[in-house]
């Protein structure tokens, strides 16, 4: 078992990783606003699987906030829309980790499919989001579709690649919480 | 508690019902936005030369960098009626009628695009 | 992903996907049937989903739409020997006259209202329309009436109401009021013509009588998707903001553009403020939405003479949450609701106002 202070610095460590990732990312050119690959899931997917659920929902929080502070959008409508999809994938990543504790293990969620959902969810909280708080016009909706589709895609490429961190991670050093 | 790091039956699942979900979006949502358009705008030289209403029958003559293009306004479309170019293959584009339709003289550096292209309306309160 | 992975993931994503869109697709966007009829002094159109009925009874349904509104016109006509011509004449006779059974429920109903607004809306301005010539689409006057001749009709009684409803009598103050049901009438109107189209069977229509109209189901999967047309068009700007009309809503305009002489340089148009006698000042356009169409026409006027200070008291004491007035320099006021709804179409500078509580 870990101490609380090695957990900690773990946690810090992931989240600096993730704000890294999401920096990049928000310097990344996007073709259509909204439409980003969310990378930085990737981390809290990773951190689900080795550390379980309450260490990624510390990865994802403090990435949200610290890279809001780094970027300087801290407390703005980008900040409200970065949280607000950040909480509904987290909380559909919560949902998703406390189904793989009942259902049956052919049932179960690898990170592939976790990562779709969340990354469903982050787009849809953040379109509701943007739609009711800043851009009530009927005309956005067309945009959704595809806005959806992009992020199931990309879902499926974080999802993928967490599954392949961790599979590499395992062969270098044994989860540390599954004992 | 550990996540399997192999894909498995359950994420096909999940990424199945997610397909339809958003395939059902497309259904619902989904808008090509190119109606017909309501304003014509005629570039020489990449510079905004003229501004036409769409409902208003008109011809407009143009110079360009080789000689005159003249276009046509009727039924709410526009189109190259003649251009002193060889091949006049923006005369052969016919009537433009859509937002986001474009045709163009290259030869003689005349272009028209059109903007509007707002979906019609089932009625109109006045 | 792994290449086998992806081949065999790729093609069931794809079928998956389209039967998604082929099932919500599937009944498309319905083409629409338009038939137009002359009635209430203007053009009517009645639009049905090609897809809600067949074009034979659209057409057959359309014709009994047309008998209805001619009845309920003779009826609704301030002179003559209609049933509301009769009361006039009554009224002009005698402070109380007795009200026919056909005639109550709207007058009613337009009194509540008129009292309501504050008498921004009124029926009771029918001699002073007739002054100002507005009763008559081919007699405008070419200018405004004397103000002695307008003082003279505000001293008579002229508003509905001060006057008194009970079961079987209307009674005014003294006689001379004179009802001119044409601020609420017409949604009425449009009303029945959609009873009308519902009881020929046909479940999916819209009702445009002379740029005012009322919606029944939708288009296909969709609502009916109206534009409100801009107050001071020009040849590129024609339309203020596009709407989506939910089953059972109305949206009527009133605006200073639709009967109106100019004289020295000024507008004179049929918006009569009750309370002065004269064209309402301040306003280009007013639009009211609501599931009552006689509510909406209604609204739209008392909304238009209340201008942008009365806007929100107005629309609270009429219950309409979705408002929206263009004031005299075409600047945009809408209430929150209203705001919502709308989709912009021209840049219009729009202040979103409050409704009280």
């Amino acid at each position: 078992m870990r101490s609380a202070q090695q957990q900690d610095a773990l946690i810090g460590w992931f989240a600096a990783l993730a704000v890294v990732i999401h920096i990049f990312e928000a310097g990344l050119p996007s073709p259509v606003p909204g439409i980003k690959p969310g990378l930085a899931n990737v981390i809290t997917l990773v951190v689900l699987a080795r550390h379980g659920l309450a260490a990624a929902l510390w990865v994802g929080a403090l990435r949200v906030l610290a890279g809001s502070l780094v970027i300087g959008t801290f407390l703005t409508p980008t900040f409200a829309l970065s949280a607000g999809g950040a909480i509904a994938s987290l909380a559909v990543l919560a949902l998703a980790a406390k189904w793989n504790q009942v259902a049956p293990s052919n049932a179960q969620l690898s990170l592939l499919g976790m990562g779709c959902l969340a990354a469903v969810a982050h787009m849809s909280a953040q379109f509701v989001l943007a739609w009711r708080l800043f851009v009530p016009h009927p005309g956005l909706l067309s945009l959704l579709p595809v806005l959806l589709l992009a992020a199931l895609l990309f879902g499926i490429c974080t999802g993928w690649l967490a599954n392949a961190l961790v599979r590499e991670a395992a062969k270098l050093a044994p989860p540390p919480v599954a004992a | 508690m550990t996540t399997n790091p192999q894909r498995t039956h359950a994420d096909l699942v999940v990424i199945g019902l997610l397909l339809v979900g958003v395939g059902m979006a497309f259904g619902q949502w989904w808008a090509p936005q190119a109606g017909p358009a309501d304003t014509a705008l005629v570039f020489v030289g990449g510079g905004e030369r003229a501004r036409l209403p769409l409902h208003v029958d008109a011809t407009l003559e143009v110079a360009g960098t080789i000689g005159i293009s003249r276009l046509q306004v009727a039924d709410g479309g526009i189109r190259f009626a003649d251009s002193p170019c060889r091949h006049k293959l923006c005369v052969r584009a016919g009537f433009l009628r859509h937002g986001h339709d474009a045709a163009a003289c290259v030869p003689n550096r005349v272009s028209v695009a059109l903007t509007g292209g707002n979906r019609s309306y089932d009625s109109i309160n006045f | 992903m792994n290449a086998a992975l992806v081949r065999r993931l790729f093609a069931p994503a794809l079928i998956l996907v389209m039967i998604g869109v082929l099932v919500l697709r599937q009944p498309g966007d319905p083409e629409l049937v338009e038939r137009q009829l002359y009635a209430l002094g203007t053009q009517v159109t009645v639009s049905v989903p090609a897809t809600a009925a067949d074009a034979d009874i659209i057409s057959a349904a359309v014709g009994q739409v047309g008998v209805a509104l001619a009845a309920f016109q003779r009826t609704w006509q301030p002179a003559g020997d209609g049933r509301l011509g009769t009361l006039n004449n009554s009224l002009a006779e005698s402070a109380t006259a007795p009200l026919h059974d056909e005639l109550r429920p709207l007058i009613a109903q337009a009194q509540d209202l008129a009292q309501r607004s504050g008498q921004r809306f009124d029926p009771g301005i029918a001699k002073l329309v007739q002054l100002w010539g507005f009763d008559d689409a081919e007699a405008f006057r070419d200018s405004p009436p004397a103000d002695t001749q307008i003082d003279a009709l505000l001293d008579q009684p002229h508003l509905l109401a001060n006057a008194r409803l009970d079961a079987t009598t209307l009674a005014a103050p003294a006689p001379g009021l004179a009802l001119d049901m044409g601020g609420i009438a017409k949604g009425t109107a449009v009303s029945r013509s959609l009873d009308v189209l519902r009881s020929a069977g046909i479940e999916h229509a819209l009702v445009n009588a002379g740029g005012d109209m009322q919606a029944m189901g939708q288009v296909g999967r969709r609502p009916w998707h109206i534009a409100i047309r801009h107050p001071r068009p020009t040849e590129t700007r024609r339309l203020l903001a596009a709407l989506d009309l939910r089953d059972g809503e109305a949206v009527f305009t009133s605006g200073d553009y639709e009967r109106f002489f100019e004289h020295d340089g000024q507008r004179y148009h049929h918006l009569l403020d009750p309370r002065t006698g004269r064209p309402a000042q301040g306003a280009q356009s007013a639009t009211a939405l609501h599931t009552d169409a006689a509510v909406a026409d209604a609204a739209a006027t008392a909304l238009f003479v209340a201008g942008v200070e009365d806007f929100a008291k107005t629309a609270a004491a009429l219950d309409i949450t979705h408002a929206l007035l263009i004031d005299a320099e075409g600047r945009a006021f809408a209430t929150p609701q209203m705001q919502q709804r709308l989709e912009w179409l021209s840049n219009t500078d729009v202040t979103v106002v409050e409704l009280p509580q």
